[in-house]
This record gives structure tokens, C-alpha cells and sequence, in this order.
């Protein structure tokens, strides 16, 4: 059994109510596993139970196959990058990558040679005798991900390492975690409540809400084969729309030949249908909408339509650009996705 | 005993040795209480001192209050008496009247000017940055120094201000010798001496006002005098609060200086309340009576402290933080 | 951007602080001035009315006679003792203090802070009594120990420094264990440095406040061997036929001239410290 495993895992604080209850999660070795959901469901917890940082109260977990139950976070085999990268102030470059290695007794040729070859491989190599207060974020970012490389772990934790940067060097960054991640070929395990960042590096997410498992797979299948509502309308930019069931007429109910039990139906932005009221396509549902605010975006184009059945986002990839006023719109049967009264997928 | 025998008290001489888990548990036990002990261990010097050098004392004044003693003859025991002797002294009265006199002037002199001299000296040229360290000098160095060059300053006969009060064409004043002045030489003196520390402190406080809010009171044609008692003083308020404290204390343990100046004269003018204490303590022997004087500054000390932090708690619950 | 002034008020500003400018710094620049001038002239200069505001020859004799009425030199060597005693016995009495306090949760450490609190705002001023008749009781008085030992720990400089350490992020901690860093490490490695500015700046307002110390040095002793400087230059005040003012103001400047000088060369240090010390 190798990656990282967690059994019947169980975290509460003093006597409160747990925040993550009987947790079972597995990770795969050498995959790039997201943790992912809104603040407060539980996912830096679960990072920092890894990391032996924060005590389970109950439940097991194996790294590598091996109980992790008294194993410091030293001896873990893992290395974590921070959300505000932690690198120690009173050090420079050089003496925060090596710091680790160094209180593990790495004899000096050795030390210097690691060292020598990530502070290459990130790039800092003319920043080596600097303190962290004189770096820029990215450079900081990169100080926080030598430190962890230089290790050689078998597992990489991250805590939203990339949300203390602008959105340009965010961009830059993901495409050089993703190209790590290959090359080193180890596990990483990273936290974010960006589904940017989720869909956009993951090999694996999971979709936590609550303290519980909403969904996990590969971001093809979450996008395209959402389980329940929460995680439809959490995975994608805009959000799926969502109608209620009941406030289609009867005659749309047939028109779409609904299975028995949907309470509600989704379809994304980009399967949204723009239409002048003549020449409804075969098929399609279309209901009337005001055009009430519009992202022209150069490749795309978002509009937001308010109707009688709630806000309609569409996404259009190109053509001509919508005007403001009324509008029809809707969706084809094949795009729809059919959620039941408790919000999970009909399939 | 047969061999048989033998080899069985050897077998079983054999697991008394400790088994191995409970060697581990008890290792674990250790462990755990050195880690116990590990913060009691690092607060005990610190906290022995305390206790040994500004508890007991001041347990032990406060039973010494209570007792009559010369510190030869036998200690006796007289309740509240000593505090009802000095309830009836008149000199107690004229002491306390110089000590809130001292306190209250110099205080309320020291902010003010400082308050002005912060707003004057706030901008950071570097004028104002030599002036501010020209103010904060009398403040780093030893009282004594201080009262020795106010001293001579302050000469009747040969002193630096007589002789340019007489250029100015006025009489020179007896800075030191005139009960009805002496006290304000002291006050003087205090408020040249401290003044410095209360400077920066309120010029820091200043800084730390966002320069935004300016920005926004210009936009709004505030006037500068407008802007001070609406946006500086409301925010620098918890500065000047904890400084006014700061000043009164150090106002009411003042000594050095009377020491040094004035020797409490003329005729106990300048006479305060801890050089009282030390009179009585050092020089007349009463070391009971100077005690219950020492039991009454604790006292204004601690009220002076307790309203200055329960006005502090009543601001963050009602005031809103400035 | 700065907020303008109206116009008028900057017209007239110029020339109004020069003037405000040159009363602040006459004021407190020419006692120091006097200070210096009378402890260059000799008797009759330092009498003579009008006085001179400059001397031709400057009577350095002045100092030998400061060297010949009082021990200088030892008292300038039980002032170090007294000073840096005071600053080796706090070190090791509230850096540990002040990481306990802000590291770890222990039964009672909220009781033994509020003490430590509580006697924040206690003076030496209100417990020199007690103290004295405890060292004398002893037979301690005129000893270098009851110079030092009461002022060993600071309950200022504990609470001050708790601050710092508690200011450290609990993400930096947690990345020295990940880094295979013991208790000894984190302390060492990470937090002291961490803390250094405010070790640094602690230090400097011990040493300046001990070193000045007039009031505990004064009711402590009665003889010149374990008495310090301040003390000692009082004794000059009190000469037969009147106080000699000349060489009264050169043995305070004697006085004063170290601190000077460390505070010209570390005034922005040391404004910074005591700025510290009244923004909490």
C-alpha cells in the first residue's frame, strides 16, 4: 500500500463537535491529489493530520503504508510549503533551505551540493545570501519551495501556497508546480479553495464540504460528471445554473422528458442557448430572459440574464456579441444535469 | 537444593529483570514530567525574584505599618495608629498637599507641552529630528546631573536665570530659597526632564496615524485646528492616556530632585511624599509610621492604576477602539 | 501626498520657527552649555557677575580636584558592576520567563502573570524600607548583592519580550518541526534571533536606567567602596564654605559625558528603544 491513506480519521477541538468525522481519503502515490472546498470544510486540517502538525482523535494514518500514530512530523518523510511561506526571518536564502538538512546531521559536501542543485532548479542562485525580507512574493514562494525539495520527500504538502501573489505570477506558478510535480515524480498534496487552481493542476480532487467527501476524481470527471449539486455548482467559472424543477411548465417537463424525482436541474454557462424567440431548436426549452450585465472577455464573452426562474449565466466562446435587452434562453436535453430532492445526480 | 532446583531459581531470576514495556512506560512518565516541569523551571527565577524583592517587602511594610519601632527598642503593636498619627499631623497634610501639587502641575505642564512640541516636531526633517533628540537628551541622563546644572542655573546670587531675568529687567527670584517658589523650580525641572520621553512617544503615536485620514479631512476642507481634535488627538488618546499614567506615577515616587535641590525645604515646601518616607524612615527612626506612609502611595499608586485600566476595559466595550 | 497648508499660514510659517526652532534648542541645549563652561573656569570666573559666557584657558585642574574628593575611578567601576550585574541577572531571569509565558499553557501561568503584571507598576521608590531592613537584617547592606539582586529580574522587559516571542507565527514554529528542529533549536535557532531587536532594546533602557540609578544606590549604602557614580558626585555638593559650583559641574560632566556620547552615537537606537517602551 504505498501514497497516503486515511482511515476512519476523526478531528475535534476540546469538546466541541468534530469538524471532520470518520474520514476515509486515499491518496495516491505520485499524484498531484487537490484538496478543495469553501473555508472551514476541513481541508487544512486534513493537510496539517499529515503532517502530524494536529492530532486526529481518532482514526488511522498511513503514509507509505505505515502508521503514522507517534511519528513526528519530522520523521514523516513529508515537506510542507506554508500559506505565508514561514521562512525563517533572521536567515538567509541558503540558511533556510538548509536548515533541515542540517538538523538532520547531512554531512557538509552532501548539504552543500543539495543546496547548491535546487537553488538552481528554482532559480534563486543570485539570491543566495539574502534574507527573506528582501525578496519579492515570488521569490519568497520559491525560498518556501526549495526548502521543501532540497528534503527529498516522499510527500509534498501545500497549504494555498499561491495566495499571497498577484494573479499573474499565480498563473506562472501553477505551470511551474505542474512541471515539478513531473519531474520530481513525487506525491503532492495541496490545499487551495481556488477550483482554478484545483482543475488546473490537479491529477486528483477531492471536493470536501463540511468536514466530509463530497467527491473525489480526476478534474474531467468532476466538471463533467458532477454527484450532487454542491459540487456542480463549486467546479466551473460561472457556476452552473440551476432552475427548480417546478417552476418549468408542464409542457417543458415533457419537452426534456425529465426522469422521475428531479427537483432540480443544471446546465454550464457554456451550453446556455441565446435565442430571439424564433426558431427554437429541437429540443430546447427556451424561457424569457433580460440581459443585465455583460463580460467581454476577448476569446469569450459572459452574459447574466435575469429570468422568472432565477439568475442565467452563458458563456459564449465567440460570435457576434449580445446586445442589451430581452432575451430567450435555455439549454439542449443533453447538457442537462437532473438533481433529486436531496441534490444528488440522476444519472 | 537439587540441581533441578537451581535451574529453576535461575529461570525465574530471569524475568526479574524489567520487561521491557514497562522500562518504556516509565522512560515515557519521565519524559512527560520534565516536560511539565520545563515552564515552572523557566519562570522560577524570574518569579522567585519577584516575590522575594517586591512581594515580601511589601507584605512586610504593610505588617511594619501596624507596629511602633525605632529599630532598636522592641517592636509594639499599634493597630491603625500609626495611620491615625498621621491623619492628625498637619505636616502629613502639607506633605500630600506638595505631593498632588508636584503631581498635578507637572503632569498636566508636561502633556500639554509635549502634546505641542509632538505636533510642531511631527514632520520628519531634519530639523525636527535634531531638535526632538535635543529634547530627549535631560531624559537619558541621571537625575542627579539634572538637579545639580538646575541648581546652578537656578543660583540667587550667581545663576545663569537671575542674570537674564535682570537683563530682561525684571528682579531675580530666589528659585530655591522662596517657600512660595520652590515648588514650581521642582516643577520646572521635572517637566525639562521628562519632557523628551513624552515627545516621542506621542510624535510615534502620531505616526502611526494612517495618512489617509488627512487626506480624506483636506477633501473635505477641514481646517488643520479641526483636524487635530477630530482625527489626531481621538487616535493618539490611548497613547496619551497610558503616558498621563506613566507621568503620574513617576510624579508621585518623585525624590532625587528634592533630595538633591531643595532637602524638602524651605520650611518642607518642597517636602513630598517619599522624601517624607525616607525622613521618617532614615533619619527619625519611625519605621512604622513611614511605612503607613509607604501603605498610602501603594495605594494612590493602585488606584491611579486600576482607573487607568478600568477606563481602558470600559473604552474597548463601549467606545469602540480609536 | 501631503496635506497643504493655506497659504498665508506658510508665508508667515519661515521665519516664525526659526524662531520657535531656536527657543526649543536654547532651552535645552544651553544648560548643558553652562554645564560645561563653569566646569572649565575656576572660582573667581564662576562668581564673577555678569558671568562670561566664553573663558580664555580652560582649567581642566577642575577635573583632579573631582579625582582628589571623591574615588572616582571606583566608583565608575561599582557603577559598571552594579549596571551590568543588573543586566547578566536579568537576561537569564526573563528570557526564559518571557518564553514560557508566551509559548507554553500551564496550570497556573495565568496567575503567575498577572503577578508579574501586577508588579509591573511597583517603584523602587515604595518598597526601599522593607528592602533595606531585609538587607540589613541580613548584614547585606553596602554589598554589591543588594545593589544588584533586587532589580534582577524586570517585569517590564518580561511582559515586553513575551510580546515578541508571541509575535512569532505559529507557521514558522511549525515549519522548524518539519525540519527535524528540537525544542532547543526552535528556541535558539529561530526564536532568539527573531527577538534580538527586542533583546537589544531592552537592554539599552536597563542599562541606561541602572546606570543613572541614583535613589536605590543612595539609601542602600553608606560607604564609598560599593557606592556608585551618581551617588559619589553628590558628595561634591556638600563642601565646606559653600558649594563649589566649578567643580561640582566638572564632576558632572564626568557624569554625564559617557552617557553623551553613547547617546550621540546611538540616539536613533535609543529613541527607538524608549519609543518601545511607551507603545504598548
Amino acid at each position: 500500500m504505498t501514497g497516503i491513506e486515511l482511515r476512519g480519521v476523526e478531528k475535534a477541538y476540546g469538546g466541541n463537535q468534530p469538524v471532520i468525522e470518520n474520514l476515509d481519503l486515499q491518496i495516491e502515490e505520485g499524484s498531484f491529489t487537490v484538496l478543495l472546498g469553501p473555508s472551514g470544510c476541513g481541508k487544512s486540517t486534513i493537510l496539517r493530520m499529515i503532517a502530524g502538525l494536529e492530532k486526529e482523535t481518532a482514526g488511522e494514518i498511513f503514509i507509505n503504508g505505515e502508521d503514522m500514530r507517534g511519528t513526528s512530523p519530522g520523521a514523516r518523510g513529508i515537506a510542507m510549503v506554508f500559506q505565508n511561506y514561514a521562512l525563517y526571518p533572521t536567515m538567509t536564502v541558503k540558511e533556510n533551505i538548509e536548515f533541515g538538512l542540517k538538523n538532520i546531521k547531512v554531512p557538509k559536501a552532501e548539504r552543500e551540493a543539495r543546496v547548491d542543485e535546487v537553488v538552481r532548479m528554482v532559480g534563486l542562485t543570485e539570491y543566495i545570501n539574502r534574507k527573506p525580507q528582501y525578496l519579492s512574493g515570488g521569490q519568497r514562494q520559491r525560498v518556501a519551495l526549495a526548502r521543501a525539495i532540497v528534503k527529498k520527500p516522499r510527500v509534498f504538502l501545500m497549504d494555498e501556497p499561491l495566495s499571497n501573489l498577484d494573479a499573474k505570477l499565480r498563473a506562472q506558478i501553477r505551470t511551474d508546480l505542474i512541471e515539478l510535480h513531473r519531474k520530481l515524480g513525487a506525491t503532492f498534496v495541496y490545499v487551495t479553495h481556488d477550483q482554478v487552481e484545483a482543475m488546473s493542476m490537479g491529477t486528483d480532487i477531492v471536493l470536501l464540504e463540511g468536514g466530509k467527501i463530497r467527491q473525489q476524481g480526476t478534474p474531467q470527471s468532476i466538471y463533467s460528471a458532477p454527484r450532487n449539486l454542491f459540487t456542480a455548482q463549486f467546479i466551473g467559472a460561472p457556476p452552473m445554473n440551476v432552475i427548480k424543477a417546478e417552476d418549468l411548465g408542464p409542457g417543458a417537463v415533457s419537452i426534456y422528458k425529465l426522469p422521475r424525482g428531479t427537483a432540480s436541474l443544471g446546465f454550464r454557462p457554456e451550453h446556455t442557448v441565446i435565442g430571439d424567440g424564433t426558431g427554437v431548436p429541437k429540443g430546447v426549452d427556451l424561457f424569457r430572459g433580460e440581459l443585465v450585465a455583460r463580460e467581454i472577455l476577448g476569446d469569450h464573452a459572459i452574459y447574466k440574464f435575469k429570468t422568472d426562474l432565477g439568475i442565467v449565466h452563458a458563456k459564449v466562446m465567440s460570435g457576434s456579441i449580445v446586445e442589451y435587452g430581452e432575451w430567450f434562453v435555455g439549454a439542449e436535453r443533453k447538457y442537462l444535469y437532473c438533481f433529486d430532492e436531496k441534490g444528488d445526480a440522476i444519472i | 537444593m537439587g540441581n533441578r532446583e537451581m535451574e529453576k531459581a535461575m529461570d525465574a531470576y530471569v524475568p526479574l529483570e524489567l520487561p521491557m514495556p514497562k522500562a518504556v512506560a516509565i522512560q515515557k512518565l519521565l519524559r512527560r514530567a520534565a516536560r511539565a516541569a520545563t515552564p515552572y523551571i523557566m519562570v522560577a527565577p524570574a518569579i522567585l525574584t519577584l516575590c522575594v524583592f517586591v512581594v515580601y517587602p511589601i507584605l512586610y511594610m504593610v505588617w511594619l505599618s501596624a507596629y511602633r519601632w525605632d529599630m532598636i527598642g522592641p517592636m509594639v503593636y499599634v493597630g491603625f495608629g500609626n495611620f491615625a498619627e498621621l491623619f492628625s499631623n498637619p505636616d502629613f497634610y502639607l506633605v500630600m498637599g506638595n505631593t498632588f501639587k508636584f503631581m498635578f502641575l507637572t503632569v498636566s505642564v508636561s502633556i500639554v507641552l509635549a502634546l505641542l512640541l509632538a505636533v510642531y516636531l511631527k514632520a520628519n526633517t531634519r530639523v525636527n529630528a535634531l531638535l526632538r533628540s535635543f529634547i530627549f537628551v535631560p531624559y537619558v541622563i541621571s537625575m542627579v546631573s539634572v538637579a545639580f546644572i538646575w541648581a546652578w542655573l537656578m543660583n540667587s546670587e550667581y545663576g545663569l536665570l537671575n542674570f537674564m531675568l535682570g537683563k530682561a529687567g525684571m528682579s531675580g527670584v530666589r528659585w530655591l530659597e522662596d517657600a512660595g517658589v520652590a515648588m514650581y523650580s521642582m516643577i520646572i525641572v521635572a517637566v525639562w526632564k521628562g519632557l523628551g520621553y513624552n515627545v516621542i512617544i506621542l510624535v510615534s503615536a502620531m505616526h502611526a496615524i494612517p495618512n489617509q485620514l488627512y487626506e480624506a479631512a483636506a477633501l473635505d476642507n477641514t481646517r488643520p485646528l479641526r483636524a487635530f481634535f477630530r482625527i489626531t488627538l481621538p487616535m493618539i488618546s490611548p497613547t496619551l492616556f497610558f503616558l498621563t499614567l506613566m507621568n503620574i506615577i513617576a510624579a508621585f515616587k518623585v525624590f532625587d530632585q528634592v533630595a538633591l535641590m531643595t532637602g524638602g525645604g524651605p520650611v518642607n515646601a518642597t517636602n513630598t511624599l517619599v522624601f517624607d518616607i525616607y525622613q521618617f524612615g532614615f533619619k527619625f527612626y519611625q519605621l512604622g509610621y513611614a511605612s503607613a506612609q509607604g501603605v498610602l502611595l501603594m495605594l494612590l499608586i493602585a488606584v491611579c492604576t486600576a482607573a487607568y485600566f478600568g477606563a481602558l476595559s470600559r473604552r474597548v466595550h463601549y467606545g469602540g477602539g480609536a | 501626498m501631503r496635506v497643504q497648508m493655506p497659504a498665508f499660514r506658510r508665508a508667515s510659517g519661515g521665519a516664525c520657527r526659526t524662531a520657535v526652532n531656536f527657543l526649543i534648542f536654547a532651552v535645552f541645549f544651553i544648560p548643558f552649555y553652562w554645564m560645561f563652561l563653569t566646569a572649565i573656569k575656576n572660582l573667581g570666573q564662576t562668581l564673577q557677575t555678569p558671568p562670561t559666557f566664553w573663558v580664555a584657558r580652560a582649567h581642566w585642574e577642575n577635573f583632579n580636584r573631582v579625582f582628589e574628593a571623591i574615588p572616582f575611578f571606583s566608583m565608575l567601576k561599582n557603577n559598571a558592576i552594579m549596571t551590568f550585574g543588573i543586566m547578566i541577572c536579568q537576561f537569564f531571569t526573563v528570557i526564559p520567563a518571557a518564553y514560557a509565558f508566551a509559548r507554553f499553557k500551564f496550570k497556573g501561568g495565568g496567575f503567575l502573570f498577572g503577578l508579574t503584571l501586577a508588579t509591573m507598576m511597583i517603584p523602587a521608590q515604595l518598597v526601599f524600607l522593607p528592602l533595606f531592613l531585609m538587607f540589613s537584617k541580613m548584614g547585606m547592606v553596602n554589598s554589591y548583592a543588594s545593589l544588584i539582586l533586587p532589580w534582577a529580574t524586570s517585569p517590564f522587559a518580561i511582559f515586553m519580550l513575551r510580546q515578541a516571542f508571541k509575535q512569532v507565527p505559529q507557521e514558522l514554529i511549525e515549519a522548524a518541526k518539519l525540519d527535524n528542529a528540537n525544542e532547543w533549536k526552535i528556541i535558539f535557532k529561530l526564536m532568539l534571533p527573531i527577538a534580538r531587536p527586542t533583546i537589544i532594546t531592552l537592554g539599552l533602557i536597563t542599562f541606561i536606567l541602572n546606570w543613572n540609578d541614583y535613589f536605590w544606590p543612595f539609601v542602600l549604602t553608606t560607604d564609598n567602596t560599593v557606592r556608585t557614580l551618581p551617588v559619589g558626585i553628590t558628595s561634591l555638593n556638600i563642601v565646606d564654605g559653600g558649594v563649589k559650583y566649578h567643580i561640582l559641574m566638572a564632576g558632572n560632566l564626568l557624569l554625564v559625558a559617557p552617557v553623551l556620547v553613547v547617546f550621540l552615537f546611538a540616539q536613533k537606537q535609543i529613541i527607538k528603544a524608549f519609543t518601545y517602551m511607551g507603545g504598548k
